[in-house]
Parts: structure tokens; sequence; C-alpha cells
């Protein structure tokens, strides 16, 4: 059965992929006044990343993002579960499913690496950055401490970072500083998948500007793919090829980064491309109205119907298809199914 | 000659930094006026620069060492008894946490209730009233909040209960600390539109303190840009988003992330960024940007530059000398 979703779904994607994420479903199974819950945060949900880019995921605060990223890292502990669904991932040739991988910890690091959310604390507090470096560096390289060190340092100096943050406690950096070390720590082992989780959230733009640009040297030099989830529609311009747009744990939208802004086709990328002020125009710009939806309860049907001016009946009642809608471009709603 | 709301002056504020213990002025001879009419004032710059210290010391919770805060000429640090209540209706805070600002375990009604009750200081019989009429003034209703704790919220309804909250007391001022930087793109929209709404209906003052410059730009009279503890140019908004004239509001502007593809190659252009450890920095002599600044003179690293006014614009910065 799976097998043969799986090939429709691999036809959608392009032979450059190194990604292949197919009818992924997944989410909480939590206890709310002494009865089981399903909190159901991605909703079969397929998409594709390439080699050499950089994909963007953007969508509501609480549509399942940080979730989906968790899911595609393999890092799925309880709460959180896995309903169904692949994550092919390509290396060297070969295909694996990170989802029935035994051992995900020989593919992390080296193959697929994940900065989570909030990473400025996720460092230890009573290390130094340096012991940081060789801890990495030791569990997936066999070498001594001295020679880790050193690569410690080489590595540190080649991404424009000063050595004399090796020495450093992570108090005694500034939160973007911090973020730069995370990103540095996540990128050294030459993933050839990248996920990164807000990276720059809470740092002024001058910073995020400068953590942004290393990842993408970074990215240019290993023509690796770092798929970027942010809610920041501006660094999901400035940045990404393409972007895949979710709304309440479903993907939406998938397209290369300029369609998307010139020409949404999804009732919700439209409501959120045109909820964006800019500098130097003050015209009034009106959030999304209604509710985000309960992932506990998820409406049926099209899962935007109860706040989609286009609704129609079938939208209530029926989820709608994903449609190819020429080259690359992918949308889930029914006003594109021909009738 | 309009009246003054709140007169910042000369205030510093010295903290501890860190293993180090080297002391620094986390706010360096700050002054800004707020004039006695709806306005909304955007506090943006660094991180770590000040603002939320700056904010702190306008709401009292932190005492400057050096300089005065006089809202409505009075000074708040000196505030007692029924004129401390006073100045807490007048004057109240959104935080950038939603869920950091309230305690879990406690229903979110709740929370309205006492504000209502302590701060405020609404008879019993007119609190449910006074909280349906603040809740729907931001989309939400009584039968959505009655009976809640926060995590049954998601954190945009959350942060518009804060800004409810907020409403209670029928302030003259609201400090909103990154009120939107947890928040997505059109839920950001939706509360900063509610701000401009409270400025023109309720006459409401809003000290908007965000990284996000766009909203910035696009609900704010006037601007102060701060960097290292120093406020390097202040000035009304339109002027300083078309004509920067502080070489760090420059670089900012420029960094900023624009929601338009066409914009990237512009964006994408090197800048550089500091490799070490920066705390160094705070304690430099001349002008802190100085190590930064590719208009850099050597007067600037022997001497703090003074503010000079160039077409309405303050600006510190020894380019501006006449
Ligand atoms: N540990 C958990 N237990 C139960 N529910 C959770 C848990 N973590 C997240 N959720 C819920 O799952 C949904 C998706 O959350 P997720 O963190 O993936 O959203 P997100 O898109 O990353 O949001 P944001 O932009 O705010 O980071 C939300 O409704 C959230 O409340
Ligand atoms: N209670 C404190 N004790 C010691 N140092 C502090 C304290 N609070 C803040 N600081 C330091 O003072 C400086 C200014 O901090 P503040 O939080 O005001 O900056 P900010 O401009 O709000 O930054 P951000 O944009 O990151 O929110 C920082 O270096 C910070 O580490
Ligand atoms: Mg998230
Ligand atoms: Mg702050």
């Amino acid at each position: 059965m799976i097998k043969e979703e799986m090939v429709n779904r691999v036809a959608l994607a392009v032979s450059d992929t190194v990604l292949n994420v197919a009818n992924l479903t997944g989410g909480y199974s939590i206890i709310i006044n002494s009865n089981f819950a399903y909190v159901d945060a991605v909703n079969d949900v397929n998409f594709y990343a390439k080699n050499d880019e950089v994909l963007g995921i953007a969508g509501e605060s609480g549509c399942g993002k940080s979730t989906l990223l968790k899911i595609l890292y393999g890092y799925t502990k309880p709460p959180l579960i896995v309903k169904k669904g692949n994550v092919i991932l390509k290396i060297n040739e070969q295909t694996i499913d990170i989802l029935t991988l035994k051992d995900r910890t020989s593919i992390w690091w080296r193959y697929i690496s994940y900065i989570p959310q909030n990473s400025m604390n996720v460092l230890n507090p009573i290390q130094r950055i340096r012991e940081h470096f060789i801890e990495t560096i030791r569990t997936h390289i066999d070498v001594d401490i001295d020679e880790a060190y050193k690569m410690a340092r080489e590595y540190v100096e080649s991404v424009g970072l000063s050595k004399e943050i090796l020495n450093a406690y992570p108090h005694q950096l500034s939160g973007g500083m911090r973020q730069r070390v995370v990103i540095t720590l996540a990128l050294m082992l030459k993933p050839r998948v990248v996920l990164a989780d807000e990276p720059t959230t809470a740092v002024d733009v001058v910073v995020q500007r400068g953590v942004l640009q290393m990842l993408l040297d970074k990215q240019r030099e290993l023509r690796n793919t770092l798929i970027l989830v942010t809610h920041d529609m501006g660094v999901q311009a400035m940045v990404t090829n393409r972007i895949l747009i979710m709304y309440a744990g479903k993907g939406v939208e998938l397209g290369a980064t300029n369609d998307i802004f010139e020409d949404p086709l999804h009732p919700y990328t439209k409501a959120l491309i045109e909820s964006l002020p800019r500098i130097g125009d003050k015209t009034l710009r009106r959030g999304l109205a209604g509710q985000p939806p309960d992932l506990i309860n998820p409406p049926p049907g099209c899962r935007f119907h109860p706040r989609c001016s286009y609704a129609m009946d079938i939208c209530r009642r029926e989820e709608p298809p994903i449609i190819k809608i020429g080259k690359e471009r992918f949308v889930s709603c029914w006003l594109y199914v021909k009738r | 000659m309009s009246s003054v709301l709140l007169e910042v002056k000369n205030i510093s504020k010295i903290f501890r930094y860190g293993l180090f213990g080297f002391e620094f002025k986390a706010v360096d001879n700050v002054s800004l006026t707020l004039e006695d009419k709806p306005f909304i004032f955007t506090v943006a710059g660094e991180s770590g620069s000040g603002k939320t210290t700056l904010a702190r010391i306008i709401l009292g919770v932190h005492t400057p060492e050096y300089g005065e805060i006089l809202y409505r000429g009075r000074n708040i640090h000196r505030l007692k008894g029924e004129d401390l209540i006073w100045f807490r209706k007048e004057v109240q805070a959104v935080f950038q946490d939603p869920y950091a600002s309230f305690n879990p375990l406690k229903k979110v009604y709740d929370y309205l209730y006492e504000t209502a009750k302590n701060v405020a200081k609404i008879s019993e019989n007119e609190i449910e009233a006074n909280i349906e009429e603040v809740l729907k003034r931001v989309g939400l209703s009584l039968e959505k909040v009655k009976g809640r704790y926060p995590s049954e919220f998601s954190g945009g309804e959350l942060q518009r209960v804060s800004v409810a909250r907020a409403l209670i007391t029928r302030p003259r001022l609201i400090i909103a600390d990154e009120p939107v930087s947890m928040l997505d793109a059109s839920l950001r929209v939706t509360i900063v539109n509610l701000f401009k709404e409270f400025k023109d209906d309720l006459k409401i003052s809003f000290m908007y303190i965000t990284h996000d410059l766009s909203t910035a730009y696009y609900i704010s009279d006037y601007i102060a840009i701060m960097y290292r503890g120093w406020i390097v140019e202040q000035g009304p908004v339109e002027k300083v988003f078309t004509e920067p004239l502080h070489p760090y509001t420059q670089t900012l502007l420029l960094s900023a992330p624009m929601p338009d593809p066409k914009w990237r190659e512009k964006w994408l252009k090197a800048i550089k960024l500091t490799t070490s450890i920066e705390e160094k920095e705070f304690l430099a002599k001349g002008c802190k940007y100085a190590s930064r600044c590719p208009n850099a003179m050597k007067k600037c690293f022997e001497q703090t530059p003074l503010e000079f006014i160039v077409n309405g614009v303050k600006v510190k910065c020894w380019l501006y000398e006449k």
C-alpha cells in the first residue's frame, strides 16, 4: 500500500531530489483532563528538497513547522509520534528511510543536521565552546582530543569567527554569536541536508543578516540543501529558492520563491502575502480573519475553509488533492481542480 | 505649546557584566520626550543595546543610577501611595513572550480580574462588563476566555489577551516590548493595527520596541535607534527611514529583510560582522560604533560624539559637526 503511494509521490519529485517526503503524518499524543487526545500537527505532508537549494517552510504560528522538522530529522520521541509516511534521504546514490532507520544517530551531523528553534539556548552552559566542538568531532571521527581541538580551531577560523570564542562559555557570548556557534557546529561535518528552525528570531536585523549570510555561504560552498523554517516572510524572500507553505498541519502550496510572492495560488498564501507591510508603504494591511484551527479537532474537508473567502460546498466536505500547476508548482485547493 | 507626557532625562543604568564583573552602562545618557498627544514612538536597534532596560526603567522596575523620568512632570521613581497607583493605571506594559507573562497555573480570566480589581480599582459589580469590553476590543470574547488556562490559547490569542489586560486600566501610555516578535506576519499586522486603532480611538500613546522595521514604519510616528546603550539617532519615522543619518542606522536599514524577492541582490551584498567577543566594545573610548564604522575618523576613537540636529533629526555622530 505505502509502496504504491510512494511511486506516485516519487513521480512528483525531480531527479536531483535529495530528500523526498511522502504522506508524512504525525503529531502529539497527549492527555487532557484524563482523556487521550491527539494533536494532528503534520497531516499527509508531501514535498521534496533538491541538491544545492534553500527550501523555505513558512506558515502560521502553531501550524506544525517545528513538528515537521523534528520528524524529518528522525527526532521522534513521545509525545511526538509518527503515524505514517516516508522520509527518504539519498546518501551517495543510496536511499534510506529515516523513519525506519534503527540507528538514526549514524546519519545525524554527518548527513543531516538540525538547528532547533531557540538554538541560542541549546549550548551547555557549563561547558566551554571548545568542548562542544571537540565532543562533536570525536563522536564521528576517530581522533584524539588535541587533534580534534586543532580541527575545531581551523574550522572556526574558516567560517570567519575568531579562535577566541572557543575558550568562552556560552553566557559570555551575545545571542547572535551563540546562534552562529550552533550553526557552525551543525555544519562542521558537511552534512548534505541542514534543517534550521527559526535560526534568527529575536536578534537585530544586522546580526540576522550576518547569521543568514553565513548559512548561505556554507550552503553554496557545500552545494548541499538548507531547509529553513521561519515565519518571517522577509527572510523567506531574501534567502530561499523555493517555499513550502503550511497551514494547520498541511502542506498547502509549494513553488519557486518568486512565484509564491508574485502569484500566490492558495487563498491562505494570498492572505499571508497581502498582510505584509513594507517599508515605504503605509497603506492599511489586514491580518487573516478568524481563529487558527484547533489541531485536536481540525475542521473537516479543507482545513482552511472556515477562514477562506472562496470556500465552496466541496471544501467543507472533502480534503482537496494536491494539484500540479506548471513546473514544480503545487497547490492543494479545490479552486484549481478542473471539473 | 503642548504639554509633555513623558520625559526621559539623561538616564543611565549600570549593570555588572557576568563573570568579569566589570561595570558597563546598559543605558547610557538617554533622553527622549513624548508629547501629550496620541503618538507611537518606536525604539529599535541592536540586540542588547538597552531597549528592554529602558522600558523597565520607564515602568519603574529598574531605578537608574543617573537622570530622571518625569511622567506629567512628576519623577516616577519618587511616587508613593495613591500617586503610585495612579501611575500604574496610566502606564501599562505588554511583553514579548505571552506565555511568560501569564502564570501557567492561573486561569487567564483571573489574571484580568486581578488587574481590574487591584490596579484599575474597578468596583466588583462592574468588573465583568469591563473585561468583556476590553476583550471585544481585541477580537475575543468572555466565553472564549473564561475557565481556560494560558496553555489552551495560541500565542496570538494570548498576546491579544495581554493587550486587553493593558487596556483595563484605561492607560494613557502602553510600553510594548517586542509584542509581536513571536507571532507570524498575519497576527503581527492584527496586533499592530490594534495599536493604531487605540491611538486614534482611545487616544493612547505607545512606546513600541521592536526588531521588525516593517511594522515600525507601518505604525509609528517617531523612531529612536539604539546602539550599545546610546540613542544614536531619533526623529520622525518618515525622515529616518528615507534619509538615515547615523552610519549604524544606515546599516540597520540596509539589513532589514524585505518581503519581496526583488530586493535580494541588494540585501545580499556582504557586510562584515565582528568575529570576536563583543563585550569589550562597551568600554571603548570615543564613539562605541567607531570600530565598525566605515566613516570613522580619528576623532571618533577619542571623543564621545555630541548630538547634532539635522533637519529635525537628532544624531549622535561627529560626521554632522558643523
Ligand atoms: N510537546 C507538545 N505536546 C503537545 N502539543 C504540542 C507539543 N509541541 C507542539 N504542540 C502543538 O502542535 C502544534 C504544532 O506546533 P509546532 O511547534 O510544530 O508549530 P510551529 O509551526 O513550529 O509554530 P511556531 O511558528 O510558533 O514555532 C501546535 O498546535 C502546538 O500547540
Ligand atoms: N539584570 C541585568 N543584570 C546584568 N546585565 C543585564 C541585566 N539586564 C540586562 N543586562 C545586560 O544589559 C544589556 C542591555 O540589555 P537589554 O535587555 O536592555 O537589551 P535589548 O536592547 O532589550 O536587547 P534585545 O534586542 O536582545 O531584547 C545587555 O548586555 C544585557 O546582557
Ligand atoms: Mg516552531
Ligand atoms: Mg529586549
